[in-house]
């Protein structure tokens, strides 16, 4: 049973997110303001929080701040902004992940459980890591090449062997960019034909199963006219 | 407006003109001689002037008077070398100089301080007899005791002459003076003020009708088609003939100035005829000369209005019909070889026809007769092949043929390319010069040739005044020029855009002060404007996106609590649909939001653009993997062509997705379903083009600016999902990479071309 400190001054929202929270079986905490949720968080244990940015009082950032000076809990920023900078700014201050408004409340509670799972999960995977040398771990995501077997935050995905072997090929080369022609070399280990968009579509599977949403990954990041990689340390952009 | 060109008008004018120019010509060549006789100088009818006009005019002569004006210049020469002081003195010069027969009179007289006459001292050449003799100089100078006197010269009226030339030079006088006294001059005077107006009108209406309207050209009479050179040769007899008589008018009667001639002489060679004919005849032959000039200065003015003024001149005559026997061969030799190109392409179209495999083609008919889908591409693919093949070769030689042309014609086209770069590098050198230099150097060039001219035809003081006067207009045009060119620099940079550029007014003054003044103020109320658009065109940007930020946190409420009220077990079977539609609509809302911010943000360029080099081949395949579900929903088939390996252009790539995705959302929701999406990459002249084609699903028959309108789409299209925002933000984001994006609509084809730059280390490479 995990605690999720929920903030945001607009109460429904806080209420519905509640409900969705509760019905996956946290147990909530509401807070209206930055301060409010500083003073839950002295007296209660909190594994995660949901903040939201613009808020009186105290805004989500300095809230984040101060959280930080505290714990080490994942937090999860909600906001109406949308520019880069602003993610910039939240995810350098301290939070984990982000989330923007308008947002769909499953992609809440996915982002919530997997952000729970590598929290709790981190010092296991690490030990499990050193023993079984074939296996890389980014990130929430793990890929067993003896199994030849996927693991997000610990849940099972099913792949094809094609989109297994793209994943390999990127993950056993973190942050380095690999175009639609190289992809296709070292994985049907024959040159690509110029018209073709097969890497593209198998990546867009590939996304679909290990990303909460695909559109924003979070792992396998596509470099618009140059190619794709894997995100170094699978940080939560 | 155009009445004033009516011919009477002009006609009448031409007369008034010819008759104000005869006055003009007649009073001046009477201006000229009665100066030179000294009768316009108000002296009275006497010898005496008379005297001195032909004493001026230097040694020789026949009759007496010429005697007498030889010895008196023989006697102003001794009194000058050695001038006698004393009787004695004037003794020795009786003894050397001893004229003959003579009525020159010298006297030696003492004078008192008042100047007045005291007595004689000697006399030479004969008595003084006062009421006969007429004083013609007298000079004062200083006796040895200190006593002041004077030499007297003159002629003794009493020792009389038979003397023609005298006669004449008083008929002379009376005419001029006669004539000058009935208002000659005045008239003159004004017959030529009249007649620069006059003649500067007549220019103005040459060439034009009466009753023209605006579009009607120049009227070329038949003598301004002549050649401009006969117009020249005109000119040239009617110079000839006119110097012939003026210079024999002005040697005789007005060369006092210019000439050592002796006046009596010339007198003496125009016995038959009387003065006033003389100088009547000369006024009618500078008349004359005027009117052809005048002539000659009209065709010219009708020419250079009709713009026909080169295809008159004589080296038209020569050079055109040169330029169009080579023109002509050229055209020749052109048609020649496209013919045998074209023979050769057939030849080799044929030949390849023939190779292709007998059993290929119909017995008959001798086509390709192929039944299989697949071998048919296969023949068809060969033949164009080979049929490209071919081409290329013909071109080859077509290439080579064109080398083998003669030595002359490579030597000329040689020097044809020489010139051609010469005169672009001039005039390329002409353009780029500031206007100071070339200002200066046409300014310059003018007042050089008015300098040299100046200084070769005057004398000392007209040459001085000339260098002087060159000088300071110099000066002159360098201030004007340097003032301009400061003006004209202000004015390109505010035509630049450049709106904080001041024109500093320091160095300005007057009329060009005034106008960078004007100039300033322009800039200054236009940087304002601009600045104020600005400021709102922001400000509106910031509200909108503020206004949906706010609008996002109800929005937020609104999906979760509708996807609540979708959970909630227990409810009629309408309030779930009702909650369908509930979820439908608020998504689209949020689409909207998303859309509305984006459309502001890249139609204001407020937007951070990383431009760097983007494989746009790359690009494409993963815009296109990205949308390959939601293609095949739609039975849409995709259809890549990507020419070349890679084509890198200069673009920010997270940009250029988000066009793509527009686009290619756009085609998902308007596209036919079954018919085929075309993506073409093709790079052309350091630009690439991306064309995305698709069939629209409705009839497209709106023009396309209204397609690219915000919220403009065709009704039917209405009820389909996305905000009608897509193409206006592709755009936007297009121009904010610096692309250029078209849009075309061809019945049901709809087409999008994105153009972009090519990358410059790739263009090197290619």
């Amino acid at each position: 049973m995990y605690t999720i400190l929920v903030c945001d001054d607009d109460r429904d929202i806080v209420a519905a997110l509640k409900i969705y929270l509760s019905a996956e079986g946290y147990e909530v905490l509401p807070a209206y303001t930055g301060k409010e949720a500083l003073d839950l968080l002295d007296e209660h244990t909190v594994h995660l929080a949901l903040m939201d940015i613009m808020m009186p009082v105290m805004d989500g950032i300095m809230a984040t701040a101060k959280l930080r000076e505290k714990t080490n809990i994942p937090i999860i920023l909600l906001t109406a902004k949308s520019e880069d900078t602003d993610k910039v700014l939240g995810l350098t201050i301290g939070a984990d992940d982000y989330v923007t408004k308008p947002f769909n409340p499953m992609e809440v509670v996915a982002r919530v459980k997997s952000q729970l799972r590598r929290y709790t999960m981190l010092g296991s995977l690490q030990a499990e890591q050193q023993k079984k040398p074939k296996v890389i771990t980014i990130g929430g995501v793990t890929l067993d090449d003896e199994s030849k077997s996927v693991t997000v935050d610990g849940d099972p995905v099913t792949l094809t062997p094609t989109e297994y072997s793209i994943l390999k090929l990127l993950m056993q080369n973190p942050g380095q960019v690999f175009s639609s022609a190289q992809i296709y070399a070292a994985v049907w280990k024959e040159d690509a034909y110029g018209n073709d968009s097969t890497v593209a579509v198998h990546i867009r599977h590939l996304r679909e199963k290990i990303e909460i949403t695909p559109a924003e990954p979070r792992y396998v990041k596509v470099v618009w006219g140059q190619g794709y990689k894997f995100e170094k340390g699978g940080a939560a952009t | 407006m155009k009445k004033r060109y009516q011919a009477g008008v002009k006609l009448l004018a031409a007369l008034v003109l010819a008759v104000s120019l005869l006055v003009v010509s007649f009073g001046g060549v009477v201006t000229v001689y009665g100066l030179s006789i000294g009768a316009l100088s108000g002296q009275s009818v006497t010898e005496t002037g008379y005297v001195q006009t032909l004493a001026m005019c230097g040694p020789g002569g026949n009759g007496y008077y010429g005697q007498s004006i030889a010895d008196m210049k023989d006697y102003y020469r001794y009194s000058n070398s050695d001038v006698p002081y004393e009787n004695q003195q004037m003794t020795v010069l009786k003894s050397e100089y001893a004229p003959q027969r003579s009525n020159v009179r010298v006297r030696m007289v003492s004078v008192n301080s008042n100047g007045e006459m005291t007595g004689t001292l000697s006399t030479l050449g004969g008595d003084w007899v006062d009421e006969n003799c007429i004083l013609v100089s007298s000079t004062s100078y200083e006796q040895s005791n200190g006593q002041p006197a004077r030499i007297d010269v003159g002629f003794d009226r009493a020792f009389s002459v038979e003397d023609d030339a005298l006669g004449r030079y008083l008929t002379g006088y009376r005419f001029v003076h006669g004539v000058t006294s009935m208002g000659l001059l005045p008239g003159a005077a004004a017959a030529a003020v009249l007649s620069v107006l006059l003649g500067l009108y007549l220019l103005l209406a040459a060439g034009h009708r009466a009753n023209e309207t605006e579009q009607d050209g120049i009227r070329l009479r038949f003598f301004d088609r002549w050649p401009v050179i006969l117009l020249g040769v005109l000119l040239l007899v009617a110079y000839c003939a006119f110097q012939l008589i003026w210079e024999g008018f002005n040697y005789t009667y007005t060369a006092p100035a210019y000439t050592t001639v002796d006046a009596a002489e010339v007198m003496v060679s125009y016995p038959a005829y009387g003065i006033d004919f003389l100088l009547t005849l000369t006024a009618v032959l500078i008349w004359a000369f005027v009117l052809v000039c005048f002539f000659v200065l009209r065709s010219l003015t009708v020419r250079i209005k009709a713009h026909r003024l080169w295809r008159t001149t004589l080296t038209f005559y020569i050079c055109n019909p040169i330029y169009l026997f080579a023109k002509r061969k050229r055209e020749q030799y052109h048609e020649q070889k496209t013919v045998q190109m074209v023979r050769s392409i057939e030849q080799a179209v044929d030949a390849s026809f023939q190779e292709t495999k007998p059993d290929e083609r119909d017995k008959d008919t001798g086509f390709v007769l192929v039944l299989d889908g697949d071998k048919a591409k296969e023949t068809v693919h060969g033949f164009a092949q080979k049929a490209q093949d071919a081409a290329r070769q013909v071109a080859d030689k077509a290439r080579a043929f064109e080398w083998e042309g003669s030595g002359i014609q490579r030597v000329l086209g040689r020097v044809k390319s020489v010139c051609g770069y010469i005169w672009r590098s001039l005039c390329k050198m002409a353009s780029s010069m500031s206007i100071m230099w070339t200002g200066m150097l046409w300014g310059g060039c003018i007042i050089a040739a008015f300098w040299i001219v100046g200084v070769a035809s005057g004398s000392f003081e007209v040459g001085v005044f000339v260098t002087l006067l060159a000088i300071g207009s110099l000066v002159g045009l360098a201030w004007v020029l340097s003032q301009l060119s400061r003006l004209i620099e202000g004015a390109k940079h505010l035509s630049e855009g450049d709106l904080s550029y001041k024109i500093d007014t320091a160095h300005l003054h007057g009329p060009f002060r005034r106008n960078a003044d004007m100039l300033n103020r322009i800039s200054s109320g236009c940087a304002v404007e601009v600045e104020r658009r600005m400021k709102s065109e922001h400000l509106k940007t910031e509200l909108l996106t503020n206004v949906s930020h706010d609008i996002k946190t109800p929005l937020t409420s609104i999906i979760n609590y509708v996807d609540l009220l979708k959970k909630t077990d227990p409810q009629p079977k309408e309030a779930r649909e009702y909650a369908d539609v509930l979820e439908r609509q608020s998504n689209r809302l949020k689409k909207l939001l998303e859309d509305l911010i984006e459309a502001s943000k890249a139609s204001t360029g407020n937007i951070t653009v990383e431009l760097a080099p983007t494989d746009a081949a790359e690009l494409l395949r993963q815009a296109v993997g990205e949308y390959s579900e939601r293609l095949t929903a739609q039975s849409l088939e995709t259809v890549l062509r990507i020419g070349g390996e890679s084509c890198t252009i200069t673009a920010d790539g997270r940009l250029l997705w988000r066009v793509f995705d527009n686009l290619l959302g756009n085609v998902v929701k308007y596209a036919m379903p079954g018919t085929r999406v075309y993506l073409d990459l093709t790079e052309q002249g350091g630009q690439s083009s991306i064309v995305v084609k698709n069939i629209s699903r409705e009839a497209l028959n709106i023009d396309t600016d209204e397609l690219m309108e915000r919220f403009v789409r065709g009704d039917a299209s209405r009820a389909t999902e996305g905000s009608g925002l897509g193409l206006s933000i592709a755009r936007s984001l297009t121009e904010c990479m610096g692309g250029r994006f078209e849009l075309s609509v061809d019945g049901d084809l709809f087409k999008v071309t994105l153009r972009f730059p090519m990358h410059p280390h790739q263009k090197e490479t290619t």
